[in-house]
């Protein structure tokens, strides 16, 4: 970590992106220190996790419910496959313009976008958990008379859970990036739209000071989340 | 045989055409400024997409989607060689890695605006930026999973360390890999689409961007819908390509 | 051994499946019967037909003709009374549950009161050597005891009959003589007709009271072989008789098509 600094620190002083407008090394962390003091800044910071969680929150409660019951149906799960597939792989910027215009940039419409970005994903990954239960396993229940009930509490929903566990995690990430698209492109309030007021008035060292907290913040938000996920599917290695 | 390719096909498309259908027919009359009639949005489609403003925007956004992914790619998969296979380079560069990984891509967007300006450049170095950590990151995890047994064989046989990279660990990273790939050409399309929506000039993004910002509803909804087509096809196009490159690792799948 | 009452029977069974290249025929007119109390093998070349025949007896598939019965009543889906035990233990014993949920689960439709059920899971556990184990995890154990467990599971409900497919194949080989020995043993004390299928002739020999070997494409059953070996078997003992030899060089031949 430290040799990718200096070669940063190195590369602006005296190498070809020096006399730029990108900021060295140095001056980018102690921006980072007085932004801290900046009371925006918090603002900013827990704007962009409000809209991160509460996105995340709507998209998970109600996106793995609906994707349980499509999964437990063939046939809402055939007709619906297409739909999904469409739309999962739709990154939500396409729709910020649409969105803006009918929302204005505000938070509303960074935790639709939030959820936008998660529902399909998540819809897909709790159908396809429910679906996929080992045929060894099927067989046993079936052979010892397990009903159809006991069959969807007990094996297909916590077989389950490493899917959508996956797609948790995915969607917390995505969550906190579309969090930051929000703010950066469509203007709601976020850290996005203050890093954007910050390139556009021509404050490079603190753009980039911006940039460090992003990174910052997914980490963190990862790291949680991988906590959590080890303790709901702990039989997973 | 037909009867159940077309029973599928039918059980696969109904929806779709049911909820374009529904579209269709409850936006008929609609007055909402936001929300055109599916018709209108439909003609105004053809109109401009078809295919007079091809060359303009489509082909630019495309242009510069593809030269970035490509360099980003390249570059992710050398580099991801490189510091898969080096035990000790890997603890000096992964953890930078990992951070940058953590950046939203688009939040990288200012910085490029800063450094190169308002221009192609700016586009295509985000684009190829951002492209290269998800394929770096998904090579360096395949060169760490592969599997001992393989690589003791290929020594049995004496293969020279190039040999074995390029004919045996690269290739058993593959499906690995291509993910990888495909999250590249994802967050390419996203940055494409940011770096046009932050900028200015040609493309499709800078022209919804120009449509909302003067109020041309129904150009803005062409826009986005023909954005997302266009996501989707290129993420179907991978997938063909990727099913024919890993045809064996489908199949021996299907054997376990 | 037994008490004579035919528990289990196959008449006349057929299975075709339903290939896109044509119907392929892999059952033929196999017809035998298990008595109450009986161990049988059912032995023949990979691919022949074993599984398919376990999964008829089970219920799982129903026959293109023929009959199963199961205690005079057909089989048409899997009945009651049933308990299996199959060669993957880590994929037919659930990892989010304990032992003892894993165990506790086929038992709630017996009516048992929950002290009951306590008192059969460590009766169970204790009879294949894994008293304390409740509240371990499947994937907290080795691969034998796993096995294990799957043993308890099928011994707990009384079943009326039980069936083996390959259940050793994936453990090593002193596990396996472990566990073959287990399965006498719980032969001894609870007396359950078991239909096993398995690719080891000589477990089939030390196990059984009969093999049934199937044979040819489509299947049939060329022979069913008594083992009249004598209780009770011994890993040392029982192996190093002539009869033992005789009987599984035997049913080796006729497995290899040489007899």
């Amino acid at each position: 970590m430290l040799g990718f600094m200096l070669l940063w620190q190195l590369g602006t002083s005296f190498g070809p992106l020096s006399g730029g407008s990108l900021p060295s090394a140095v001056s980018a962390v102690s921006t980072l220190g007085e932004l801290f003091v900046l009371p925006e800044i918090w603002v900013a910071i827990g704007q962009t996790l409000f809209i991160a969680l509460v996105g995340l929150l709507i998209s998970v409660v109600l996106g793995i419910p609906a994707g349980v019951l499509v999964g437990l149906s063939p046939f809402a799960f055939r007709s619906l496959k297409p739909v999904l597939d469409f739309f999962k792989v739709i990154p939500p910027i396409v729709i910020i313009p649409i969105v803006i215009l009918v929302f204005g940039p505000t938070t509303e419409m960074g935790i639709f976008l939030v959820v936008f970005a998660n529902f399909f994903m998540l819809v897909f990954q709790s159908a396809y958990g429910v679906r996929d239960l080992d045929s060894v396993l099927l067989d046993t229940l079936k052979c010892y008379g397990m009903t159809k009930w006991e069959e969807i509490w007990y094996a297909r929903i916590p077989g389950a859970l490493p899917f959508i566990a996956v797609g948790v995690r995915i969607a917390v990430a995505s969550s906190m990036i579309v969090a930051v698209v929000a703010g950066l492109i469509g203007g709601a309030p976020s850290l996005g739209q203050q890093m954007l007021l910050y390139q556009s008035s021509g404050q490079p060292n603190q753009t980039f000071a911006i940039v460090i907290i992003f990174g910052v913040l997914g980490l963190v938000l990862a790291r949680i989340y991988a906590q959590i996920q080890r303790k709901i599917v702990f039989w997973t290695n | 045989m037909i009867k159940k390719i077309s029973m599928n096909a039918i059980q696969s498309l109904w929806l779709p055409f049911a909820l374009v259908a529904a579209w269709w027919v409850f936006s008929a009359n609609s007055e909402d400024p936001f929300f055109p009639p599916l018709s209108v949005i439909w003609d105004q489609f053809v109109f401009l997409w078809v295919f007079d403003n091809v060359p303009i925007h489509v082909v630019p956004s495309l242009i510069n989607l593809f030269s970035g992914f490509s360099i980003g790619v390249l570059i992710g998969l050398v580099g991801g060689v490189i510091i898969g296979t080096n035990q000790g380079l890997a603890r000096y560069i992964e953890p930078s890695v990992d951070f940058i990984r953590s950046i939203p891509p688009v939040a990288t967007v200012p910085i490029f605006i800063m450094i190169f300006g308002l221009s192609y450049e700016m586009r295509v170095a985000a684009i190829a930026f951002s492209a290269i950590f998800p394929t770096m990151l998904a090579v360096i995890q395949g060169m760490h999973s592969n599997n001992p047994t393989l690589l003791d064989t290929a020594k049995v046989f004496r293969l020279t360390p190039f040999q074995t990279l390029v004919r045996v660990r690269i290739p058993a990273a593959g499906p690995i890999i291509f993910s990888g790939i495909q999250v590249s050409l994802q967050v390419a399309f996203v940055v494409t689409i940011a770096s046009e929506l932050l900028g200015s000039g040609f493309g499709i993004g800078a022209f919804t961007l120009i449509a909302t910002d003067t109020f041309m509803i129904t150009d803005a909804w062409t826009g986005v819908i023909l954005m997302g087509t266009l996501g989707f096809l290129v993420n179907v196009i991978f997938n063909l390509v990727e099913r024919r490159v890993l045809r064996w690792y489908l199949a021996s799948k299907k054997l376990s | 051994m037994s008490t004579g009452k035919v528990i289990v029977s196959a008449e006349s069974v057929v299975m075709d499946y339903q290939t896109p290249t044509g119907i392929k025929h892999v059952l033929s007119d196999i017809s035998f019967s298990l008595l109450e109390g009986e161990f049988a093998s059912i032995v023949g070349p990979s691919g022949v037909g074993k599984t398919t025949l376990l999964r008829l007896l089970t219920g799982l598939m129903k026959p293109t003709s023929g009959v199963i019965r199961i205690n005079g009543q057909e089989v048409n889906s899997p009945p009651p009374g049933l308990a299996v035990v199959l060669q993957d233990y880590t994929r037919s014993l659930m990892p989010w549950l304990t032992v003892e949920k894993n165990i506790s689960l086929p038992l709630k439709r017996l009516g048992l009161s929950k002290t009951e059920i306590a008192e059969t899971i460590e009766l169970v556990l204790t009879e294949v050597g894994l008293s304390g184990n409740q509240k371990n995890y499947p994937w907290q154990l080795s691969g034998g005891m796993q096995q294990r467990v799957a043993i308890a599971r099928a011994i707990a409900v009384r079943p009326q009959l039980l069936i083996m497919d390959e259940p050793f194949a994936s453990v090593d080989a002193q596990t396996r003589f472990d566990l073959e020995d287990l399965v006498l043993k719980v032969r001894d004390d609870f007396k359950i007709t078991t239909a096993m299928v398995t690719h080891d002739i000589d477990e089939a020999v030390y196990l059984s009271d009969k093999v049934v070997v199937l044979y040819g494409s489509p299947a049939n059953v060329k022979e069913i072989v008594k083992v009249d070996l004598p209780y009770p078997r011994n890993q040392v003992a029982s192996r190093g008789r002539e009869e033992f030899a005789e009987l599984r060089t035997k049913i080796y031949a006729q497995v290899r098509g040489l007899q």
